[in-house]
């Protein structure tokens, strides 16, 4: 779709949101405390905006941190499966028991660790994007095309060039896909960790400790605004990482043939 | 000299060198084998019928040999075996020379490409994963871009191509590595009838002036006449060697050849083996 349709649709949904909004508000008289208006949260995100500024960049540096760690040893971990079968079948359950096993189990444990503060938070975000990465990236470092596989055999080529330059960036697109679904977990889980292992202590912390404190304070409009910049927050990163994806396949993947895209 | 250079000194031949040409025609030699395959059976499923059986072969160095039947009947097996892409189990095919890494070459039957390389690169791939350094792979890559006439193409992708100028880009990767042994999986199968002739005009010429031996899997007939010296049919269900037909005809062939009375012969004497 063209540019300036793509921005006015999504607009014209935004507008008719907060309208509707606004009317409910009025229609149903609710009160502040429950759902403040728009402006009102706003003008809250206003006057807190040092503070929430500043907890937004602990989060980020929380979320971005744990999803750095996530792609490099996600990816690390699936190109050890991806080249061997047995590495595969040894790793690949015990990958999926850390994936099963809830956070609120883990969650002590890791704090015995590392204790209550910013490296149990960023070990908790780590723990909720490394599967979707390390998931996908095996899946699409094992599913080559067999032709060009056999081409690559057909040639000669030893397993660690068959590995790094057939199978990997064949598997970019998946690949992909698992960091672009974990994009959309970082900022939550690093806001979650905080409550679950975050240290409160000196008083500085991501926008998980604004909202713990705005929520005992009752007070709900800077809660909202809390709210509004984890929202954002985590739809600029998926925005960037989509952006990412484009470099990366645009030139040759069929995702982005026009036969799919219009 | 590489092959493509050699090719692009040889303009289009004078009478003169025309005619050194068809006399200096390779002389196949029955005891310089290349291959010899013995027996060889192949099954993907042990509860089914093998897809091959008895296969008893022998290449010679230098030889072009066709392989032709219906679907079905085994020729991709053949090949694919031959190219070492299927697991032997008990049969055993004895190379009479040694398997270096230059030794074989395989042209699909799709043109297998990466889809984010430049055809140029993809050219070189084989040549980079032997190790060859950077200015010398573009040279190769340059003269065979040339001999495909996709020079005007190089930084192109895959898939901005046409299948029939994809399929030159995988014949020119084929052949960057000087291969000894050339295997063609019905190469030319997906492409229009003008540009199949063409690709066959190629061939013949890319293959024709060195020693490479060449075999060539295809579903055509008159593709098979053109390009060999010996034509294997193979029939049946599992898939065995039903005929042997010798082409004699000169290295160089013309247009005139493809016209010629001997030519429909040979057309009609397969076409009845491939039906038989």
């Amino acid at each position: 779709m063209r540019l300036s349709k793509r921005i006015i649709y999504p607009l014209v949904t935004l507008i008719a949101f907060l309208l509707a909004w606004y009317l409910i508000v009025w229609l149903f008289k609710i009160p502040s405390y429950l759902l403040p208006q728009p402006h009102i949260i706003l003008s809250a995100l206003w006057e807190q905006r040092v503070t929430l500024f500043s907890s937004l960049l602990i989060t980020l540096f929380y979320s971005l941190s744990g999803f750095l760690m996530a792609i490099l040893m996600g990816l690390g971990f699936a190109l050890l499966m991806g080249s061997s079968q047995w590495i595969r079948e040894s790793m690949y359950p015990w990958v999926l028991v850390i994936q099963m096993t809830p956070v609120i189990i883990l969650a002590p444990i890791i704090v015995i660790w590392f204790d209550y503060g910013p490296v149990s938070v960023i070990v908790v975000t780590f723990l909720t994007s490394f599967f979707p990465i390390v998931a996908n990236a095996t899946h699409g470092l094992t599913s080559t095309k067999s032709s060009l596989v056999e081409c690559f055999r057909v040639f000669r080529a030893k397993p660690l060039q068959e590995l790094f330059w057939l199978r990997l960036p064949y598997a970019i697109p998946q690949i992909m896909i698992g960091i672009r679904i974990a994009a959309t977990l970082v900022t939550i889980s690093a806001i979650f960790a905080e409550f679950f292992v975050g240290s409160f202590q000196d008083g500085r912390g991501g926008l998980g400790l604004m909202v713990f404190i705005y929520n005992k304070e009752l007070r709900i409009p800077e809660l909202f605004a809390a709210g509004l910049l984890a929202c954002l927050m985590g739809l600029s990163i998926v925005f960037i990482v989509g952006k990412v994806n484009k470099w990366l396949i645009q030139s040759w993947h069929d995702s982005y043939k026009t036969t799919n895209t219009r | 000299m590489h092959i493509a250079s050699d090719l692009t000194s040889l303009a289009f031949p004078d009478l003169l060198s025309f005619c050194k040409l068809s006399m200096q025609s390779q002389r196949i030699d029955p005891d310089n084998p290349l291959l010899q395959v013995h027996n060889l059976q192949i099954e993907y499923n042990p509860d089914r019928l093998p897809a091959i059986e008895n296969i008893n072969l022998q290449i010679s160095k230098g030889e072009k040999v066709a392989v032709i039947g219906k679907s079905g009947c085994g020729k991709t097996t053949l090949l694919k075996a031959i190219a070492g892409l299927l697991p032997l189990g008990n049969n055993e095919l004895r190379w009479h020379y040694p398997q270096t890494l230059n030794s074989t070459a395989y042209v699909f039957q799709e043109p297998a490409l990466m889809p984010w390389l430049s055809i140029q690169k993809n050219i070189e791939l084989p040549l980079k994963m032997r190790g060859a350094g950077t200015e010398k792979r573009q040279k190769i890559s340059d003269q065979l871009l040339h001999e495909v006439s996709l020079e005007h193409r190089a930084d192109s992708l895959p898939g901005e191509l046409s299948v029939g100028m994809q399929m030159r880009i995988s014949l020119g990767r084929a052949l960057s590595i000087e291969p000894a042994l050339l295997l063609l999986d019905e190469p030319f199968a997906a492409l229009d009838a003008i540009t199949r002739q063409q690709m066959n005009r190629l061939l013949l010429r890319l293959t024709t002036d060195h020693r490479m031996t060449v075999i060539l899997v295809t579903h055509s007939i008159p593709e098979a006449i053109m390009l060999a010296d010996r034509i294997v049919v193979m029939t049946g269900s599992p898939g065995t060697v039903s005929q042997v037909v010798e082409i004699n005809a000169p290295r160089n062939r013309l247009q005139a050849w493809v016209n010629s009375p001997r030519f429909m012969q040979y057309y009609l004497e397969l076409e009845e083996a491939i039906e038989a």
